[in-house]
């Protein structure tokens, strides 16, 4: 089992994934853990990656694939990518799929 | 520590470093800052990369290419499991890395299937402007791996496939 943090903020459920690697070692493992943490959710998931450091395409695959269990009621979101991370969903344009945000508890840099 | 030290049972690691770690014998580099034979599949891969990403960190390759090269070889190792290997689960993958000035330098050997035709993937990326339920959840390793490498050649070899890796280090 992967491990995660949940908790709530607000109208989210805010879920931390708290390994460093979702890659393809880990991708059904992460995909399982997050399914079942997503039947907590009321209409929205913010998926936090701020402790991952590493994504290959099968772990973007795993991503995307919660993106689709989770719709049509509920919605995903993205939070706290690392450069390097970011960088995957860049490449392969999947930036424009999923909306991600700062980190939760960061003041997004001005300017 | 040695990697088959961590081994778990069904992988192993075999790795050397400095001149002449590279396993001997013909057409083989003759010379790798780091060379692995690697089998058991996306755990073995798991541990060979990160203890390259160390490895290359103390050689003072920077993050930015480091991370550039540990996806490349993500992608490409876990596909010849997956695909080369896919009726072979003993199949095992020799992994050359050498650290030149301005590039990076990746050498794979294994006695997988051949490539379909011969060919490369073209890394056609799949289409990301498309209904929700129409997304893709795979596809994308080629085209990672052309997006990141700056010279790309495939030979094979007799009974091996040869890929010839290498990335222009950008910082």
């Amino acid at each position: 089992m992967m491990e995660l943090t949940i908790d709530r903020t607000g109208d989210a459920l805010l879920i931390r994934v708290e390994e460093s690697r979702i890659d393809a070692a880990a991708a059904i493992r992460f995909k399982d853990a997050v399914m079942e943490a997503v039947a907590g959710a009321d209409d929205r998931v913010v998926l936090d990656l701020s402790r991952v450091d590493f994504v290959d395409s099968t772990g973007l695959g795993a991503i995307v694939a919660l993106l689709k269990y989770c719709a049509p009621d509920i919605r995903l979101d993205l939070a706290g990518l690392r450069p390097m991370v970011e960088k995957v969903f860049r490449l392969t344009r999947m930036d424009t799929v999923f909306r991600i945000l700062p980190a939760p508890g960061q003041v997004p840099s001005g300017g | 520590m040695p990697a088959e030290d961590m081994a778990p049972r069904g992988t192993s690691v075999r790795s050397r470093f400095g001149n002449g770690g590279a396993p001997a014998g013909p057409g083989r580099p003759d010379h790798a800052d780091f060379a692995v034979r690697l089998s058991g599949g996306e755990i073995a891969v798991r541990r060979t990369l990160v203890h390259l990403r160390d490895r290359l960190r103390a050689a003072g390759v920077a993050e930015s290419d480091n991370y550039d090269v540990e996806l490349v070889l993500a992608e490409v190792l876990n596909n010849v499991f997956e695909h080369a290997y896919h009726d072979r689960p003993d199949g095992w993958i020799e992994l050359h890395v050498r650290v030149a000035p301005g590039a990076i330098e990746m050498h794979l050997i294994d006695e997988g299937h051949a490539m379909p035709n011969l060919r490369l993937p073209t890394g056609t990326l799949p289409d990301a402007a498309v209904s929700l339920d129409q997304l893709p959840e795979g596809g994308f390793g080629w085209h990672l791996i052309r997006s990141l490498t700056d010279r790309l050649s495939y030979r094979r070899v007799v009974a091996e496939n040869r890929l010839e890796m290498t990335l222009r280090r950008r910082t």
